[in-house]
């Protein structure tokens, strides 16, 4: 018999045996004997909570035999899972850590920016993005505090984002203002005009060992806040003409005066924590262009002592409940101050340059010019926008 | 789905108290039990009893609470027993067998009776021919081409019965088919 032959033979068994059925009446009288067999054999006591507990198992026991054909997949698409969200999540906890220059410093602000386009209006937008800018100079703190090769370009990319997050602000107090009521406006714009001028404080103190092309990035950074702070400013006081209620003409004034006095004691800082640029103005006065340094340096002394002025006019004119003449004063006198500021950081690079260059030359008389550039400003007050004093100090 | 469906009549039979259970059991199973062992058997009555007997069996056990994981495997693992025992103790084959067997003697017999029992010599006929030819197999083989070829149970009751892995009796299936073929 051929292996076709057999396998034939066989399903023409199977076939023959699947036909074949037991006889019906026996199939019933052997039932009907096993259930009475049964019915008289079965325990009558209710089962133990055991038994049924263990029954329950058995019976339950096919779907875990399920879970476990199915487990090994399931596993490996919860581990792709976890690595996908549960990563993410990790690396966002680790990011708002990062500082810049950091592989996930990009992660941190990506963060920032699903958040502040989850945010439900533009009162919650300032309010997050001027947290945003705190965190800016906490980094900026860090990263001059971190050893680091890059030092330079972090804190320059930083002072960058710092920028640019003002200017954010500035734009969204503008949404605000058409948006939000008197209350929230008085609110965020006090608030706003608080944190910013931390912030400046904050970036001033740390300009202290910067080179100059990191103070002109950070003074850049610290002007925008201030032009955001004065934004705060003009809507508070805005408000104050449509809602006098709600925002009174002290809430204006102490604003601004508080502003003042914040450019003001930035500016001196800036100026009494340099008296390295006078030296180093003045020890230039020999070489060619020594004359052209000098004149600069009292033209940027004008500056000051014009900012100064202004500033001190805004509180008076706040006083008189002139807002509107305070602010533009007060933007004045903050342009100025930012303007003198960055004169006097870029002289002293150009300083710093030369004194590299070996180009410096003793002199005796090194503190003269500064005497005559300190002078000069006081005379020039009342002839403010000219320059009178340059020709003077030039010839 | 079976195998579910086996659970919950044993759940119900033990923690429920339910007679019916049994009965469903009983009537789920007891006619491919039959098929089972009436080409085992020389003659329909001794596989009416060995069938009866497999469930009797089956009862004893759930008594003494003992636990199934496959109703259907362990039915035709008694059943199989029994038939072991049943040629066990047979000394002599009694020479009523080719007379009796599929011939359905009771009174209400039909022409239909009476054809199904002629298949069964026939398949008697056969299946001793397919004995012999593969007689010179290994045990092993033997059981697991009757059980798979011939019952058609799934390997998973193969190794139940047999007490083997499913991936042994797969094994065991193949190379029993090669062995046929190098037979010839």
């Amino acid at each position: 018999m051929s292996y076709y032959q057999l396998l034939k033979k066989i399903r023409k068994i199977k076939a023959i045996v699947q036909r074949s059925k037991p006889d019906p009446v026996w199939l019933l009288s052997t039932r009907s004997t096993l259930l009475m067999q049964v019915k008289n054999t079965l325990p009558v006591e209710a089962p133990r909570k055991k038994e049924v507990l263990g029954e329950m198992y058995k019976f339950l026991s096919p779907f875990f035999n399920f879970s476990k054909m199915v487990h090994k997949p399931v596993f490996a698409a919860l581990a792709v899972i976890v690595a996908l969200f549960g990563g993410s999540l990790f690396s966002v906890s680790a990011a708002e850590q990062s500082i810049p220059g950091d592989f996930l410093y990009s992660v941190k602000l990506a963060t920032e920016q699903a958040r502040l386009a989850l945010a439900k209006d533009s009162k919650d937008k300032v309010k997050l993005k001027t947290e945003f800018t705190e965190r800016r100079v906490d980094e900026m703190k860090k990263v001059i505090a971190a050893p680091g090769a890059n030092k330079k370009e972090k804190v320059i990319q930083t002072a960058e984002v710092l920028k640019r997050d003002m200017d954010t602000i500035k734009q969204q107090l503008g949404d605000m203002q058409s948006e939000s009521g008197a209350q929230d406006i008085k609110d965020t714009a006090k608030m706003i005009d608080q944190k910013t001028n931390a912030v400046v404080q904050a970036l001033q103190d740390s300009k202290l060992e910067m080179s100059p092309e990191e103070k002109a990035k950070i003074t850049e950074a610290q002007e925008a806040a201030s032009s955001a702070s004065v934004k705060a400013i003009e809507i508070l006081a805005d408000t104050h003409k449509t809602d006098g209620d709600v925002v009174s003409q002290q809430d204006v004034a102490d604003v601004l005066k508080t502003h003042g006095e914040m450019v003001s004691k930035t500016m001196s800082q800036s100026f009494g924590s340099m008296p390295a640029i006078d030296a180093a103005s003045s020890t230039t006065l020999g070489s060619a262009s020594g004359t052209a340094m000098t004149t600069t340096t009292s033209s940027n002394l004008q500056k000051v002592t014009e900012a100064q002025k202004s500033l001190s006019e805004v509180d008076q004119l706040a006083d008189e409940n002139k807002m509107d003449e305070a602010i533009a004063k007060l933007k004045v006198g903050t342009q100025q101050a930012f303007d003198a500021q960055k004169t006097l950081e870029q002289e002293s690079s150009l300083a710093d340059d030369s004194a590299v260059d070996g180009t410096v030359l003793p002199n005796a008389s090194s503190t003269e010019p500064v005497q005559t550039s300190t002078t000069t400003p006081s005379t020039s007050t009342s002839t403010t926008g000219t320059t009178p004093v340059n020709t003077g100090q030039g010839g | 789905m079976t195998q579910l469906i086996d659970r919950y009549l044993l759940y119900r039979l033990k923690i429920k108290r339910d007679p019916d259970a049994f009965a469903k059991i009983y009537d789920r199973h007891v006619e491919s039990i039959y098929r089972f062992v009436i080409i085992k058997l020389p003659r329909k009555e001794d596989a009416q009893d060995i069938t009866a007997e497999t469930f009797t069996r089956l009862w004893q056990h759930l008594q003494n609470q003992k636990e199934i994981t496959n109703l259907r495997a362990f039915l035709y693992q008694i059943a199989r027993n029994l038939v072991a025992d049943f040629y066990r103790n047979r000394d002599i084959v009694t020479e009523t067998e080719d007379v009796t067997f599929g011939l359905d003697l009771t009174s209400n017999s039909t022409q239909t009776d009476r054809g199904r029992g002629m298949d069964q010599i026939e398949a008697r006929t056969e299946l001793s021919l397919v004995l012999k030819q593969v007689e010179r197999l290994k045990d092993d083989f033997r059981d697991v081409l009757a059980l798979r070829l011939i019952d058609g149970l799934k390997f998973s009751d193969i190794a139940t019965i047999l007490g083997k892995d499913v991936g042994h009796v797969r094994v065991i299936y193949h190379r029993a088919l090669k062995a046929i073929k190098d037979l010839n």
